[in-house]
């Protein structure tokens, strides 16, 4: 006890010093350097779209139409997703999905897209994005024990009383408590399986945001990759790189932006903790002196602590200093927060 | 009570059918039997899943006035973004169909959270 309050006296000056708050210390492990999006037209738009489209369905493509284009029009920051070849595999069953991995690709891959507005300016961005999962050792629906487990509990929910008994919220709390668990199991035992995921992105700009040939100027494409694997049951290890070459109308301005990194992650019961490291390389291809590259680095250390329910998170990182941001530099920060930033 | 199905007490057996026409979700669940006072009088008539779409329960002389309860559901798998699924209900005797149907609610999208599948049908011999 006394050595705890000796620990905290000696610690909590420099921690009054360094606080931050989340933000700050989720800023410190880059999540752009590792690993593929979920949507690589949304990674290349300069904000997010605020309304996406979830389209599953013929009727849905009829109702986005209208919210994305206005007599010829493009709205901003509007965006959508699809998974374009379930259309095409035609009618299949689990066990069929399970057997034939070129299925499991075809139905995992995800097709984006989305608007963004520009300051001060009537033209717009429109992305267009592809991303493939092509292995992914995890899928929970490729697992045929795991699926028959599932279906085992579902066919044992006992049976109401009476039929006045047999409500949708009892079956719901039924299903919510016979699934989760061997869901949570799922997923505690395959959350570092091996995957390999690419992904490529094509922005343009569009003038006056007139949708006309004439007025859509390609702007950029960005392409990425990213493997990951297991290293025992807590550690997970993703290498991951990333290239997005730029349209510039002047010999100043930025051609390409590269990256290559590699993160290690790994959970105890004690912290979570992620460490990373990436080179970034910045071209100038009509310029090559203007041709720089720097380091990032991030090491974040998450501490749960039950009875405050939450967690406290201690960062160590940032980027090496460069001509475009002389102060970046290697901080350290931590914050307590609700919810963790490191998740399986 | 969802719906009544009139049956006819000369044309053989009646099954249930509960099928999803495009089948990528992971769905099952039990049918069981109540009285016409809507007491559980037999649990577990027949289970299905996205293998096991047809549910014999039984002949017109057994269950002239019973009710059946489909009880089951479908397990989400954290979709991002969310699929779609769609599961029809279709009661028959012999090869005649006597209903079909997509019950409210038995079609949508699939993300983070399990869907119920729950209806009530009660047969009544003609």
């Amino acid at each position: 006890m006394k050595q705890t309050i000796l620990f905290v006296l000696i610690i909590l000056p420099y921690l009054a010093w360094a606080q931050s708050d989340k933000a700050d210390v989720e800023e410190v492990v880059n999540d752009s350097y590792y690993g593929v999006p979920s949507s690589p037209a949304f990674e290349l738009l300069p904000d997010k779209p605020s309304e996406v489209t979830h389209i599953l369905t013929p009727k849905d493509i009829t109702a986005f139409v209208p919210v994305t284009i206005d007599g010829g029009e493009l709205k901003s920051n509007v965006g959508f997703d699809i998974r374009p070849f379930t259309y095409l595999m035609g009618p299949t069953s689990l066990d069929d999905y399970q057997q034939k991995k070129s299925k499991q690709i075809l139905w995992r891959s995800v097709l984006s897209g989305g608007t963004s507005a520009i300051k001060d300016s009537k033209d717009k961005y429109l992305a267009l994005g592809f991303r493939v999962p092509i292995i992914d050792k995890g899928d929970p629906r490729a697992s045929k024990a795991y699926n028959d487990d599932l279906m085992t509990r579902m066919q044992s929910l006992s049976a109401p009383g009476t039929l006045r008994q047999a409500t949708k919220e009892k079956l719901q709390a039924a299903l919510d408590s016979a699934l989760d668990s061997k869901r949570k199991e799922f997923i505690a035992e395959n959350w570092n399986a091996v995957r390999l995921d690419v992904g490529i992105g094509n922005m343009w700009l569009v003038e006056s945001s007139k949708l006309k040939a004439d007025s859509i100027k390609q702007n950029r494409i960005g392409v990425w990759a990213a493997y990951s694997r297991p290293l025992g049951k807590n550690l997970q290890f993703i290498v991951s790189a990333k290239n997005a070459w730029i349209k510039a109308d002047a010999d100043t301005l930025e051609t390409s932006r590269a990256s290559a990194g590699a993160r290690l992650r790994a959970f105890f019961k004690i912290a979570a903790i992620s460490v990373e490291y990436a080179k970034v390389w910045s071209g100038y291809r009509h310029e090559n002196s203007l041709d720089e590259d720097w380091d990032h680095f991030g090491c974040l250390v998450e501490i749960p602590i039950p009875k405050l329910k939450g967690v406290l998170g201690f960062a160590y990182g940032g980027d090496s200093s460069r001509r475009e941001d002389k102060d970046a530099k290697f901080e350290f920060k931590y914050s307590f927060y609700a919810d963790a930033l490191l998740e399986k | 009570m969802d719906k009544e199905i009139k049956i006819d007490k000369d044309k053989g057996p009646v099954s249930m059918v509960i099928e999803m026409p495009s089948g990528i979700q992971t769905m099952a669940g039990r049918i069981h039997r109540y009285n016409k006072d809507e007491i559980l009088e037999k649990e577990g008539v027949g289970i299905f899943s996205g293998n096991l779409a047809e549910i014999p329960i039984g002949v017109p002389a057994d269950i002239n006035e019973k009710y059946f309860l489909v009880w089951g559901g479908i397990a989400h798998h954290n979709d991002k973004p969310p699929t779609q699924y769609q599961v029809v209900l279709s009661v028959k005797q012999g090869d005649t169909i006597l209903f079909r149907e997509i019950p409210e609610g038995w079609s949508g999208q699939l993300s983070n959270k399990n869907i119920p599948l729950k209806y009530i049908i009660k047969t009544v011999v003609q």
